[in-house]
C-alpha cells in the first residue's frame, strides 16, 4: 500500500506544482497588463483566476481521498495538512492576482499616472517567491522555503516605499487622487499575494520539520 | 503528570541464549491506555508477557533487569506470581471462554479459584465486570447458556469481564482485537477508552490506527528494543526517530 500512497502523494505534489505555476502565470500577465496598459492580458488572467479556482477544488478533493484511503501518519500527514492549508493560501494567492488584473482593465484606457516600476519589481519578488515554492515543494528544500521568507520582507519594503510615493502624489495634485487610490490598492494586493505565498513557506517549514513557527500573517 | 502505575528499567528477556528483548526502560502511567507497536517479532509480546510474570512457565525463558508494580519488584525473591497475576491481569488474542462453563462462570472463574463461595457476592461481581465490558445488556437474560454460544466480539467481551472480576489494577492485552470482525472491534476500542478511568491498561496491537485512536501513549519496538516512546499524538504526527517514521509509514523493509 505504501506504493500506492506514493502514487497519491506524487500526483497531489505535481497538481500543487501547476497550481503554483497557473498563480504565476496569472500574476505575470495582470502585471504586464498593469505596466504595458494592455487590457487583454488583464483579462486573461482573470480567465485564469477560474482554472486556478477549480484546481483547488479538485486537489482538495484528492487529498481527502488519500486521507480516507490511506490514513497517512507523520511526515505523509504533515504533507497532506500542508497541502490542504496551501490550497486556501494559494487560491486566496490567484484572486488578488485577479483583482490586480481588475484594476489594470480599469487603468488601461487612461494615461498613466507615472511609470510603474516599484509595482513591476513587487511582482518580480513574488514570482521568485512562487518558484522558491515550487523548488521547496518539489525538492523538499528547506533553504529555498526559508528564502521564501526573507523575500516577503522585501515585498514589505516595496510596500511602504510605494505608499508614501503615492501619498506623495495625492498631496501634490488632487486630480491625481482616483489614480493614485486605484494603485494604492494594486500595491495592497501584491503585498497581501506575498503574505499568502510566504504562509505556504511557514507550512512547508512545518512539513519538513515538524515544527510549527510563529503565527502567518492572513 | 500522571502517576506512575508501572514501570520496567532495563528489562532484557531472553530466550536460551537469545535476547528477545533487550534494555527496555518503559514507564506506565496510572489509568492510561500504552499501545506497544512494532513488526512481527520484535518482542513486543515477550515485554508484555513479563509485565505479569508469565514467562515463569516457561523454563527457557530468563528474565534480567527491574519490574515494579507500585514501586514493587514483581520479581524479588518471596513474591507470589499468582497473587502479581491477579493485579495485572491478561486478555488475549483470541477469545477464551471456558468451553463447559456458562457465561455466569466463564465471569467469575477467577473468584472461584481464589476461593469465593458466596453466591450474592459472585452475582455482584459478574454483574459489574459484565457491565464494565459492555455486555450486561446483552446478556444478562441468559447467564446461565454456554459462553461458547456467544459472538466472538462478545467472546472477547466475556474475557475481558473475567480479567476485571478479580479487579486488576493493571490489564495486558495482547492484540485483542486481532481475530475480530471491524464492529466488534469498535465496541472493544469504545470499551478500552471507558475501562482506562479504572485499570490501567497496556495494549499490543498490529493495527496502528488502533494504537492511534486508543492510546495516550506509543512504544516503537524493533529487533527487541524500544526505539521511541512517547505521546500517542506525537508519535503519530512528528516522530523522533528515522525507524519510527519508517515504520508507522510503511516504508519499512
Amino acid at each position: 500500500m505504501r506504493e500506492a500512497l506514493d502514487r497519491d502523494l506524487n500526483r497531489i505534489t505535481e497538481r500543487l506544482l501547476r497550481m503554483i505555476s497557473l498563480v504565476r502565470e496569472e500574476l505575470q500577465l495582470a502585471t504586464t497588463g498593469l505596466t504595458e496598459q494592455d487590457g487583454e492580458r488583464a483579462k486573461a488572467a482573470i480567465h485564469l483566476d477560474a482554472q486556478v479556482d477549480e484546481l483547488e477544488l479538485e486537489i482538495e478533493n484528492e487529498v481527502l481521498a488519500a486521507i480516507a484511503r490511506h490514513q497517512p501518519v507523520a511526515r505523509d500527514l504533515r504533507f497532506l495538512a500542508t497541502v490542504l492549508k496551501a490550497l486556501t493560501d494559494l487560491e486566496r494567492a490567484g484572486d488578488y492576482a485577479a483583482h490586480v488584473a481588475e484594476d489594470a482593465l480599469a487603468l488601461a484606457g487612461e494615461p498613466p499616472l507615472k511609470k510603474y516600476i516599484v509595482l513591476a519589481e513587487m511582482a518580480e519578488r513574488i514570482e521568485a517567491m512562487l518558484d522558491l515554492l515550487a523548488k521547496a515543494l518539489a525538492e523538499r528544500d528547506l533553504a529555498a522555503a526559508e528564502r521564501v521568507l526573507k523575500l516577503d520582507d522585501d515585498v514589505d519594503e516595496l510596500y511602504e516605499q510605494i505608499v508614501r510615493e503615492l501619498l506623495t502624489y495625492m498631496l501634490e495634485d488632487p486630480r491625481t487622487l482616483s489614480k493614485a487610490l486605484t494603485l494604492m490598492r494594486v500595491a495592497r494586493s501584491y503585498e497581501r499575494l506575498g503574505d499568502h505565498v510566504e504562509n505556504i513557506a511557514e507550512r512547508i517549514f512545518f512539513w519538513l520539520t515538524g515544527r510549527l513557527e510563529g503565527k502567518p500573517e492572513a | 503528570m500522571e502517576a506512575l502505575r508501572m514501570e520496567t528499567e532495563n528489562l532484557t528477556v531472553y530466550y536460551g541464549k537469545h535476547a528477545g528483548v533487550r534494555g527496555v526502560s518503559l514507564p506506565v502511567y496510572d489509568r492510561t491506555i500504552t499501545a506497544l507497536i512494532g513488526p512481527s517479532g520484535c518482542g513486543k509480546t515477550t515485554f508484555l508477557r513479563a509485565l505479569n510474570r508469565m514467562h515463569d512457565l516457561n523454563p527457557v525463558v530468563r528474565v534480567e533487569g527491574r519490574v515494579r508494580l507500585d514501586d514493587e519488584d514483581i520479581y524479588a525473591p518471596g513474591v507470589d506470581p499468582v497473587v502479581i497475576r491477579r493485579k495485572v491481569g491478561m486478555v488475549f488474542q483470541r477469545p477464551t471462554p471456558f468451553p463447559t462453563m456458562s457465561i455466569f462462570e466463564n465471569v467469575v472463574a477467577g473468584l472461584r479459584l481464589v476461593g469465593v463461595r458466596d453466591r450474592d457476592r459472585l452475582r455482584e461481581v459478574a454483574e459489574r465486570s459484565l457491565r464494565q465490558a459492555a455486555l450486561w445488556d446483552e446478556v444478562k437474560d441468559r447467564l446461565n447458556e454456554p459462553a461458547v454460544g456467544l459472538s466472538g466480539g462478545q467472546q472477547q467481551r466475556i474475557s475481558i469481564a473475567r480479567a476485571l472480576a478479580v479487579e486488576p489494577e493493571v490489564l495486558l492485552m495482547d492484540e485483542p482485537t486481532s481475530a475480530l470482525d471491524p464492529i466488534s472491534t469498535q465496541a472493544i476500542e469504545d470499551l478500552l477508552v471507558d475501562l482506562k478511568e479504572q485499570v490501567t491498561i497496556v495494549i499490543v496491537t498490529h493495527n496502528m490506527q488502533q494504537a492511534a485512536r486508543v492510546s495516550d501513549r506509543t512504544a516503537f519496538f524493533l529487533d527487541g528494543e524500544m526505539i521511541e516512546f512517547g505521546p500517542t499524538e506525537q508519535l503519530f504526527t512528528n516522530p523522533t526517530d528515522p525507524r519510527t517514521e519508517a515504520y508507522i509509514t510503511g516504508r519499512f523493509g
